[in-house]
């Protein structure tokens, strides 16, 4: 008996154990597959994309939103009359008619038709009543300024993924942070696919995208745009730009460049349009850069503003070359402040060689220039200096005047603006504030980068440009009852290695109120045709937005009787 | 003898009465998934009408579109500026 009790219980432990090993197995070893395999069949795994952040004006308006779109899609399969849904649907889509055919003729069970759809246009085929059209929700940019700020903005492509990617601008610089990361989210269904309560939905990782607010003013914005608009057609202008800052901080109010393009449809616009003139394209800034130049000069003392000119009575030869006025016009023993007024350029010439090549060179470094302004914006470009034994005698002279030197406007705005602002230079930035989708605010604080010269020479400087305002080539388009420091400029472009005195780049560069400056701004117009001078084409611009802007902040004039 | 006799009276109820009413619970939320997908379909439906209106909104309140109505009703740009100005009050003795 015993032996049979015996055998029996151990056959009995060898079986359990058997079983033990096997639900080891199964529960231990293959744990990990068989919840992934589980959670398949009952649960969906879903990739969340993140809500790409929006891109404000400085009063909280999206200039770059987010808009609910539609990939209208069909099932070929469940469409009896091809032809005539076909022109329905092209109708409805304003597309052509044989490219919806020529989808629906495939043998598939879906196919796109349509990217990006509105609500309004789905909401018209909805109307139509057609069996096997489907529609896949997604989300695309939307700009409710249109085509404001466009240069500014970028726009939003595809990489080689077909990932969202941003180019250009804000859109491109700030693109990692307005992207966010996209996280997954396990949904727990039944057999019916009705989600189950007791295992909630787990959505982890996603993070959407942050908001980037601008210090960009939206009504100035759009009366710049405006502006610069009639002046482009007005002197039949390639291109026109306008940049406004606030001096003391380095904000920029408005950035405009015309022609724009859409970046609602980019792609239908030529690549050149999407680049940003004002970080990008360098050039000659002609006799704006007097106003540098000069005030580094007074800075460094080696002249004043009532130091003559003795070497001004008539064109000054240098280095095989003969320095001309714009006009001809000569004045023996001219003072600084009547350099500035006349735009004389022998009377910098002057300037030039009391400064000497090392201290020029020092100031104008000091003043930023070849150096990057690090703007936050995508495509900044920076034309280098040469180095300072690359530099002749003529160099020196050219330079004086702007010509022979090249400089982005952004960089030729910032370092103007620190005459501005007490000969403090501030770094230019377009985004004043980053919100996080939880509602976390990051302010970017204003960025002083050096002082090139001192208070004094600011004061002294901006007494000058009023002057060159008032009495300079730019007196008849000026405001009045306002005391505005600027300086027109007419460069000149260098094609083929010579000067060609039909083509010039006309700017006018300034601030506003010149005893406590509110902003500074510089306009250009690209090889203007009705006139190649500054004071009749950029000038007019200039003071056209001068007095909009003086009305906008709400400055009277300070000037009482000021015919 | 009498009071484990107690205890594990209490107990074995207890038991009884919790398995019974984890039974009603489970009963009753096991169709609130309808419930929650009717839910979730109408937030999704709900947010979407929200980006809608969104757009709408902000489309009608862009200075482009309003400038556009501005015109068409009849509104001019100012062209001349009045600036209403007052003496400044000085303090004076008496």
């Amino acid at each position: 008996m015993n032996w049979r009790y015996r055998f029996t219980l151990g056959t009995l432990v060898i079986l359990f154990c058997f079983v033990i090993v096997r639900l080891l197995y199964w529960q231990v070893v293959k744990a990990a597959e068989l919840t992934t395999l589980g959670k398949s069949q009952y649960g969906a795994l879903i990739t969340v994309s993140p809500k790409r952040g929006e891109i404000l004006a400085n009063d909280g308006f999206p200039l770059v939103a987010n808009k609910v779109s539609y990939l209208v899609f069909a099932n070929p399969k469940e469409i009896e009359n091809k032809d005539e849904i076909s022109k329905i649907l092209g109708n409805d889509l304003q597309v052509d008619p044989a490219s919806i055919s020529a989808q629906l003729s495939l043998n598939r069970f879906w196919v796109p038709l349509y990217y990006n759809a509105d609500f309004s246009i789905k909401a018209k085929i909805d109307q139509e009543k057609v069996n096997g059209i489907g529609y896949e929700e997604q989300y695309s940019r939307f700009y409710p300024e249109a085509s404001m700020a466009a240069q500014l903005i970028g726009f939003l492509g595809k990489d080689e993924l077909g990932q969202d990617k941003g180019y250009f601008g804000l859109e491109g610089y700030y693109d990692r942070l307005l992207k966010g990361k996209a996280g997954q989210s396990v949904e727990i269904h039944d057999a019916f696919g009705r989600p189950i309560l007791a295992q909630a939905t787990t959505q982890t990782g996603v993070q959407n995208g942050q908001t980037i607010k601008l210090s960009i003013d939206r009504a100035i914005q759009y009366d710049v745009e405006s502006k610069l608009k009639d002046g482009v057609e007005k002197y039949g202008a390639k291109q026109g730009m306008a940049i406004i800052m606030d001096p003391k901080t380095g904000s920029i109010l408005a950035m405009a460049v015309y022609p724009k393009f859409d970046p609602q449809t980019f792609w239908q616009y030529p690549p050149q349009t999407y680049i940003n003139p004002i970080i990008s394209d360098f050039y000659e800034p002609g006799s704006t850069f007097k106003s540098i130049v000069m005030a580094s000069a007074i800075d460094a003392g080696v002249v004043t503003p009532d130091t003559k000119c003795d070497i001004c009575s008539g064109p000054v030869s240098l280095g095989g070359f003969d320095i001309r006025t714009w006009d001809n016009n000569y004045f023996p023993n001219t003072s600084m402040t009547d350099v500035i007024i006349h735009s004389d350029n022998t009377g910098m010439v002057f300037v030039s060689k009391k400064m000497g090549l090392n201290r020029l060179y020092s100031y104008l470094n000091a003043f930023g220039i070849g150096h990057q302004t690090d703007i936050d914006l995508q495509g900044e470009a920076v034309p280098e200096l040469r180095s300072v034994d690359q530099w002749r005698s003529i160099d020196v002279a050219t330079a004086s005047f702007g010509q022979g030197i090249d400089v982005t406007p952004i960089e030729l705005l910032e370092a103007f603006s620190a005459l501005a602002n007490g000969g403090k230079r501030m770094q230019p930035h377009v985004v004043s504030q980053i919100q996080s989708d939880d509602g976390e605010v990051v302010t970017i604080p204003p960025r002083e980068i050096n002082q090139p010269i001192s208070a004094e020479t600011a004061q002294v400087i901006t007494e000058i440009l009023v002057d060159a305002v008032n009495k300079g080539e730019a007196q008849f388009a000026r405001l009045h009852g306002y005391r505005i420091a600027g300086k027109t400029g007419t460069a000149q472009i260098p094609i083929s290695g010579h000067y060609d005195p039909s083509k010039t780049v006309a700017s006018f560069i300034g601030f506003a109120p010149a005893d406590n400056p509110k902003f500074s701004m510089l306009v250009i117009y690209d090889e203007p045709s009705s006139s190649i001078y500054g004071s009749e084409t950029a000038a007019p611009t200039f003071f056209t937005i001068a007095k909009d802007l003086l009305n906008y902040y709400n400055i009277p004039p300070s000037v009482p009787n000021d015919p | 003898m009498k009071r484990p006799v107690h205890l594990l009276l209490f107990l074995f109820i207890l038991i009884i009465v919790l398995a019974v009413l984890k039974i009603a619970i489970t009963n009753t939320i096991a169709t609130t998934g309808i419930t929650l997908g009717q839910m979730q379909k109408q937030i999704s439906v709900l947010n979407t009408q929200n980006y809608i209106i969104a757009q709408k909104y902000l489309a009608a309140a862009s200075l482009v579109t309003i400038s556009q109505k501005a015109q068409k009703l009849g509104f001019q740009s100012n062209t001349n500026d009045y600036f209403v100005t007052q003496v400044e009050q000085t303090a004076t003795t008496q």
